[in-house]
């Protein structure tokens, strides 16, 4: 009896997921996605990050399992990122979409995955929905393709298509909210202390941050914002003042931090909770009149592996994050965890490192400053992250052992202050990196944070 | 969505538009009225930076290297010893003068590349060398054509500080014209400066944004910079930090004129007086440190004075010149290196940290 009755749940959720739903709210993210990213990778050219990110830099931090990531020449870099603005476009206008979309996301994430030290959240969002994408029909009404090949043309797809993309944005808010849970965050309004205080030259707004509970007032509005704001948006009732919200949040994060694409990118990503009515009353309320383009498609089908893989994506989206509560209890500190969790702004932090390469045949002593080899943003970055540290450590060891018959040891002095305390000893002084064998274990000779 | 939403909708997109109009028509504000207190500090900051260290600087420079070309002239006219020592004191005057501007390499400025033609360290003896003893006239106009490796400060170090008992008279002829054309292109050098830095007061003093273009930022961006060349290049490689501890006498900046830790205690009094804004009597004397206190973090502004004084007492305890203990007591000058490196550490990242460098004096995008 249980067992049918379970059966009859499932049943019903599967209906409930391949129900039908319009295509328009994932059209609307199709191409303010595609425009987005266009004109992110293009800023990325203009900026001069191509050679800072890429080909500057004589040594890269790259990811775990993903050491064989190399960059290419100057110009092919470029011709890569320059395609890769060039596919979104493609995206945004639904032009050639598969191809465009597995290009996007083969480009994109081969360029994330090149240089750790560039690691940022949205980043990491922009491959996930790409991924997503080269599995959605975002392509089969308003756009080239439907109009080249108009037997491709929906006006309906499943409800599970749209929900998993709201799952995605959904995570990056309620996990981003849970990464708030900190006592730094809550109880010593850190880093907005310090944050708010830097940026009292902010018109109108300068004025309050110069008093320490503005500084209250938005770690706790910001950990309520992140934590309710799928819910809000996923309810129909509460959907305008909720996307209102979303637009005034992230135009005040851009204008206060120094955050790049981010805010654009969840505001733009927001509008897919908009539905198909709403838009059409929306348009309808400004005269405007949205036109449905004919389907001549027969009705999009669900794959049988869909919902399997859809379930198994939302279940790792969910268990990833918080993979640090079982690596540390220090997550800013150690960053075990760290990345690929949405600890979005949560923290400032800086670093010192000085590493002492010793022979310990002639027992000559070389000391070793990061910026000798590595850009402003990789040393910055390296001062502060164990992994890197590891990584740069046997960079030196290998560099100061090209013939490999040298038996060196590699030290480091570093110190880190985090969230406005004293800079405290980061690493334990005596341990030859060299000797950790593992990246991983490197964490087990980060210095505890005494007070926290 | 009902009549209402719409409403709703409509009036927190409007407000939007507004606060970013708003925003915006207020950003290029320039009445001092409107500063807030951070604003008023920081601008307070950096008009004592540039009139009370920064043209006081440029001008003393101007003098002492016009003085310099003058007494080189008088050495080419009389190349008596008197001469030479008179001409060798005066360069020790311009690089006392430099050491301590050195520090305020900054935008428009640091963009004309001027610092690198005034003093590009180390030298290249041997273009020099070729240069003496090629047949070209050796003038002003020659040396104007020629990169920073052969001319400014350190290569007249280089013409001033060697014998040459063995060279040729063609040799020491054509050395002393160098020496002249090169101290006229350093005089050049110090009015050009003076008049960049003129051009530049109001961009320097009005940039107040805490972006990385923010004058105060580039300040401790400068003051970083210059801690990590003293401990890196102008310790470290003589304490053989780079070729396994084998001491390096000629990795010492100025070791020909054994000036050496002169310069380093130039460059101590330049980061000490920015620190503290501490350059004139005056009753405006903003510093880092007042800006420190004012964001609460006394203690962290008390401990870097500290450690400034402690830079000094392990350079004082240095007797004798850099050179010379280097040979004889290694350990004080590692000593020094480690004070550098400690008050590297309380301004890199202690005072980067609560002055909140992701946000301000960061280049790329963070989330």
């Amino acid at each position: 009896m249980t067992k049918f009755k379970s059966i009859n749940s499932v049943d019903k959720l599967y209906d409930r997921l391949t129900q039908k739903t319009a295509i328009l709210p994932l059209v609307v993210f199709r191409v303010v996605f595609g425009l987005l990213l266009c004109f992110s990778q293009l800023r990325f050219i203009f900026n001069g990050w191509v050679a800072d990110c890429y080909t500057t830099p004589k040594f890269h931090f790259t990811y775990h399992f993903f050491s064989w990531i190399r960059p290419f020449d100057s110009a092919t870099m470029y011709a890569i990122v320059g395609a890769t603005a060039m596919l979104a476009l493609c995206i945004a206008l639904g032009l050639f979409y598969r191809i465009a979309t597995i290009l996007f996301f083969i480009g994109f994430t081969y360029l994330e995955l090149i240089e750790k030290s560039w690691y940022l959240n949205h980043y990491y969002f922009v491959s996930l929905v790409a991924f997503l994408l080269i599995w959605l029909p975002a392509h089969r009404n308003y756009s080239i393709d439907a109009f080249i090949f108009k037997k491709i043309r929906l006006n309906e797809i499943p409800e599970w298509i749209v929900l998993v993309l709201k799952i995605q944005i959904a995570v990056v808010y309620f996990f981003g909210g849970i990464a708030k849970l900190k006592s730094d965050w809550l109880f010593e309004a850190q880093p907005l202390k310090i944050w708010l205080q830097a940026r009292t030259d902010i018109p109108l707004l300068g004025r309050f941050f110069a008093h320490e509970y503005s500084a209250y007032l938005f770690s706790w509005s910001g950990m309520i914002y992140d934590l309710a704001i799928p819910f809000l948006l996923f309810n129909k009732r509460s959907r305008p003042w909720a996307y209102v919200l979303v637009v005034v949040f992230h135009v005040l994060t851009y204008v206060l931090f120094n955050i790049g694409m981010f805010p654009w990118m969840m505001i733009g990503a927001s509008l897919l909770f908009i539905s198909a009515a709403e838009w059409k009353r929306f348009f309808g309320r400004l005269g405007m009149r949205l036109k449905t383009i004919p389907a001549e498609a027969k009705a999009f089908k669900t794959h049988r592996l869909a919902i399997p893989f859809l379930v198994g994506f939302v279940g790792f989206q969910i268990i990833f994050p918080l993979r640090h509560y079982v690596l540390t209890d220090q997550v800013c500190w150690t960053e075990n965890g760290f990345r690929f969790a949405w600890h979005v702004m949560v923290m400032e932090k800086n670093g010192f490192t000085e590493f002492t390469v010793v022979d310990n045949d002639t027992q000559k002593k070389f000391t070793v400053y990061p910026s000798q080899y590595l850009t402003v943003i990789q040393e910055k970055q390296m001062s502060f992250q164990p992994d890197m540290i590891w990584q740069f450590a046997q960079y030196l060891g290998t560099t100061f052992n090209e013939e490999g018959t040298k038996n060196l040891s590699v030290y480091v002095n570093a110190k880190v202050a985090l969230n406005g305390r004293t800079s405290t000893v980061f690493i334990h002084p005596q341990t030859d990196l060299l000797a950790v064998k593992h990246i991983d274990d490197m964490y087990d000779f980060v210095v505890r944070l005494a007070d926290d | 969505m009902n009549f209402s939403t719409k409403k709703t909708l409509l009036t927190g997109v409007l407000s939007l538009i507004g606060f970013i109009i708003i925003f915006q028509s207020c950003e290029k504000k320039s009445d001092a009225a409107d500063l807030t207190q951070s604003e008023f500090h920081k601008k307070a900051q950096l008009v004592n930076i540039f009139d009370n260290e920064i043209m006081p600087l440029v001008t003393e420079f101007k003098v002492q290297s016009a003085s310099l070309d003058e007494l080189t002239k008088a050495y080419k006219a009389n190349t008596s010893e008197s001469n030479l020592n008179a001409a060798k004191a005066q360069w020790k005057n311009v690089v006392r003068v430099w050491k301590r501007l050195d520090l305020y390499d900054l935008g428009g400025v640091a963009d004309s590349f001027i610092s690198f033609e005034i003093n590009r360290w180390p030298t290249d003896t041997e273009r020099i060398d070729a240069n003496i003893n090629g047949t070209e006239t050796l003038d002003a106009d020659f040396i104007a054509t020629k990169g920073s490796s052969v001319k400014g400060i350190a290569a007249i170090e280089y013409l001033l500080f060697t014998t040459d008992e063995n060279a040729s008279e063609t040799y020491r002829l054509r050395k002393t014209d160098y020496l002249v054309a090169l101290t006229e292109n350093l005089k050049v050098k110090a009015d050009e400066l003076l008049a960049l830095w003129t051009a530049n007061k109001t961009a320097f003093v009005g940039a107040l944004e805490n972006g990385i273009t923010g004058s105060q930022n580039q300040v401790i961006n400068a003051m970083v910079t210059l801690i990590e060349e003293i401990i890196i290049s102008k310790l470290g490689r003589p304490l053989g930090d780079t070729n396994g501890g084998t001491i390096s006498i000629e990795a010492l900046e100025a070791y020909r004129s054994e000036f050496s830790k002169e310069i380093i205690q130039q460059h101590l009094i330049a980061l000490e007086r920015c620190y503290k804004g501490d350059f004139a009597q005056t009753p405006f004397r903003v510093g880092f440190d007042d800006f420190l206190v004012l964001i609460g973090s006394d203690n962290l502004a008390v401990d870097i004075a500290t450690q400034f004084s402690h830079c000094q007492q392990q350079l004082d305890a240095i007797d004798g010149t850099l050179k010379a203990t280097l040979e004889t007591d290694t350990q004080a000058v590692a000593d020094l290196k480690d004070s550098f490196r400690d008050l590297l550490v309380l301004i890199k990242v202690d005072m980067a940290n609560v002055l909140g460098s992701t946000i301000t004096f960061n280049d790329n995008d963070g989330d």
